[in-house]
Parts: structure tokens; C-alpha cells; sequence
């Protein structure tokens, strides 16, 4: 897939609906709009705190090693970025979501992408293009789930009556995260 | 009848079906054409070992401190069968080297491996029962790798509308698969 602007991660190169990462946390924890945002919230600080971190990984590592120890820099950040996300929104818990994040495809494919070559200012866009996009669709998705599934958003209660109450369980997760990524592709072609 | 129930058992403990985990990792080896049979081979060994790690590590991962670190635990005792098996591959013929290698390293470091070692300690009370829970979600999601393996090239049709053409059907059809795993718990 052509990857020749540093936005591309927003639309061509999104994470979870084009590149199908982070599957298994985004369909657990937008069950509600609250935990998506903490699990927005640890993922962008995760990825803030280790992506840079891999930099100091010599470009001579070999291969075998280099994805390895990228997972290990996202573990030893783990702790910070677990008490971060309780004293922050204490309200949700993210369960083991949040320790899966750490061993993801997408840290390991930004980690290798921080590499190639670019300014610092258009690998920064690069990633952060890239994390908004993985934020957008994780809020959608969970506002949808939540008001057609609970009838409510944020916890609060909207006069829309709950259609399709098993739309918090990942089976149904699954389904609307489908459809989310069709409807998306077929924006995506529309507008290449 | 006993292998019936085996099957029956492992769809409802795949982490696949029940909790999303490893779709990513089945979709992107189908996508990529990487040999699905080595995926599950290494699936089962790792969530097995994984599984075992997470029961003779449970006693010591009690405090809360010590459960901050209990990712780095998990990754570090998957990295050990990792570079054991990588080791093992110099054994290998060149040309399957390199196939051995990329699918080791999808497999140590992936969602599955850890999810499994987070959900051992509240599931098994024994180190027989942890071995058995790894190796029935190892074959779980070997099963749900097949399933989507097979539904593949349907899944990549002309006929499927070409919005909802690969990836977007290979999650609908796992979540159709899944909400059947969901009326059988």
C-alpha cells in the first residue's frame, strides 16, 4: 500500500480499519464510551513514551532481535503508563487490554517506521497522523456501540431506546467494526 | 463423542472467538501467505509454555507492584523458547530459514501468547489444567485460523461488494462465527 504522505495513517494507512491492528483491544474495550477513551488515552502514551525509546535500538540489531526489543521497551514503559491511565480515569479499567497493547503489530511496525529516513518533524506527523487516526475510529466505534447498544453516551442516558442490547459483547463488536471498515474503504476508494 | 467435546471445549476457550485476540495476527499471515500449518504448530507450543510460565509465576506476581511488571515476565518467558527455537533453525534447510524465522517472531511476540498467559492464573489450578487451557486455546485459535484460511477466497470474491471485500468480511464472518462459539458457552 502507497505510503507517500506522513497522513496517510489517517485514511489510506488506518491502523485498525485498513491495516487490521489492534483488533482484539479496540473490539474489548469500546463496549463504552469512557473506556475508549482510556484505552485511547494509554495507547497514545504508550506509543509516545516507547516509540522514541526505540531509537536508541542500533540500526545494526539483527532482525531476529529488533521486534523482541521493541515489545520489552513497551513492557518496561507498561508500569508508568498503567498508573497513568488509573490516576487519570480511574472510572474504567481496561482489564488486559492494556497489557496487550504492548506487544502489538502496530509498535512494532511504527517502531521499524520512526527508522527510515525523514526529518524529525515528518516522522512526529508520520505517527501522530497514525494515532489519531487508530482514536477516531476507536470513539466511533464505541459511540455507536454504546448508544445503540445501552442507549447511552458517556454514561448518560440519550432518549434513544437500546436496540441491539448484545452490541457490547465482542461477537457483535466484531460485526460493527466490519461494517465501520466497509463503510470506510468504500469512502477511501471514493475519494482515491 | 470425547473428541466432539475436545473441539467443543477449545472453540469456547479460543481467545479468537471469545475475546477478539489473534484475529490480527490470522489475518495478516492468511493476507501475507504465510504457512498457516508452522503458525499453528508455534501457536500451540508457545500458548502451552505461556500458560505453564503464567502458573509458576502466579505466586511471586501477587502485590500489586509486582503486577506491573507481570508483561515483562511474560514476554521475557516467551522470549526464552524464542531464541531457543530460533537457535534450532540453523538445523533447518537455508530456503525454510528464513520462513521459520518470521513466523517465530510473529508468533513469541504476539497477542495470543500474552493473552493467554494473562488469563491463566484466574483459570487453572493446577499445572496440568494450565497446560490443558494453553493447548485448548492454542487449538482454538488454530481452528479459527482455519475457518478464516478457508473462507478465504470467498471472502476476496467479485461477488462480495468491494467495500466490504477482505478485511471488513473477514471480521464480519469472524464475528458471525463467534457469536455461534457465544450460544454454545
Amino acid at each position: 500500500m502507497p505510503d507517500a504522505t506522513p497522513t496517510a495513517g489517517i485514511l489510506r494507512r488506518n491502523p485498525v480499519v485498513v491495516l487490521g491492528l489492534i483488533t482484539a483491544s479496540v473490539i474489548g474495550c469500546t463496549d463504552t464510551l469512557w473506556r475508549a477513551v482510556s484505552l485511547c488515552f494509554a495507547c497514545n502514551l504508550l506509543f509516545a513514551l516507547t516509540i522514541p525509546l526505540t531509537l536508541l535500538i542500533p540500526g545494526r540489531t539483527p532482525d531476529f532481535l529488533r521486534i523482541l526489543s521493541y515489545s520489552l521497551l513497551g513492557t518496561l514503559v507498561y508500569p508508568l503508563v498503567k498508573l497513568a491511565t488509573e490516576f487519570f480515569l480511574p472510572q474504567t479499567s481496561l482489564g488486559i487490554y492494556l497489557p496487550l497493547l504492548t506487544v502489538s503489530f502496530l509498535l512494532h511496525e511504527e517502531s521499524d517506521r520512526i527508522h527510515v529516513a525523514g526529518s524529525f518533524s515528518q516522522r512526529f506527523i508520520r505517527l501522530a497522523c497514525t494515532l489519531f487516526g487508530f482514536d477516531f475510529i476507536t470513539l466511533l466505534l464505541a459511540a455507536v456501540r454504546e448508544l445503540f447498544g445501552m442507549g447511552t453516551l458517556f454514561g448518560h442516558f440519550i432518549s434513544i431506546p437500546a436496540w441491539l442490547p448484545s452490541l457490547s459483547q465482542p461477537a457483535l463488536g466484531m460485526i460493527a467494526l466490519g461494517c465501520l471498515a466497509a463503510m470506510f474503504q468504500a469512502k477511501r476508494k471514493e475519494i482515491e | 463423542m470425547q473428541l466432539f467435546m475436545e473441539c467443543f471445549l477449545c472453540c469456547t476457550t479460543s481467545l479468537v472467538f471469545t475475546r477478539g485476540i489473534g484475529i490480527s495476527l490470522l489475518s495478516g499471515g492468511v493476507r501475507r501467505g504465510v504457512r498457516l500449518s508452522l503458525l499453528c504448530i508455534l501457536l500451540l507450543m508457545f500458548s502451552s509454555c505461556g500458560a505453564v510460565a503464567a502458573y509458576l509465576l502466579a505466586p511471586y506476581l501477587q502485590s500489586e507492584t509486582a503486577d506491573l511488571f507481570r508483561p515483562l515476565l511474560y514476554l521475557s518467558a516467551s522470549a526464552v523458547p524464542y531464541l531457543l527455537l530460533l537457535a534450532m533453525t540453523r538445523l533447518l534447510p537455508i530456503a525454510w530459514r528464513s520462513k521459520m524465522a518470521t513466523a517465530l517472531q510473529q508468533v513469541a511476540c504476539s497477542s495470543v501468547v500474552m493473552g493467554v498467559c494473562l488469563l491463566a492464573p484466574e483459570a487453572v489450578g493446577s499445572l496440568k489444567s494450565a497446560l490443558q487451557f494453553g493447548f485448548r486455546c492454542g487449538i482454538g485459535t488454530c481452528l479459527a485460523g482455519l475457518a478464516l484460511s478457508a473462507a478465504e477466497p470467498l471472502l476476496t470474491n467479485d461477488k462480495i461488494p468491494a467495500a466490504s471485500r477482505g478485511w471488513p468480511a473477514q471480521l464480519m464472518y469472524l464475528g458471525i462465527l463467534s457469536m455461534a462459539v457465544a450460544c454454545l458457552i
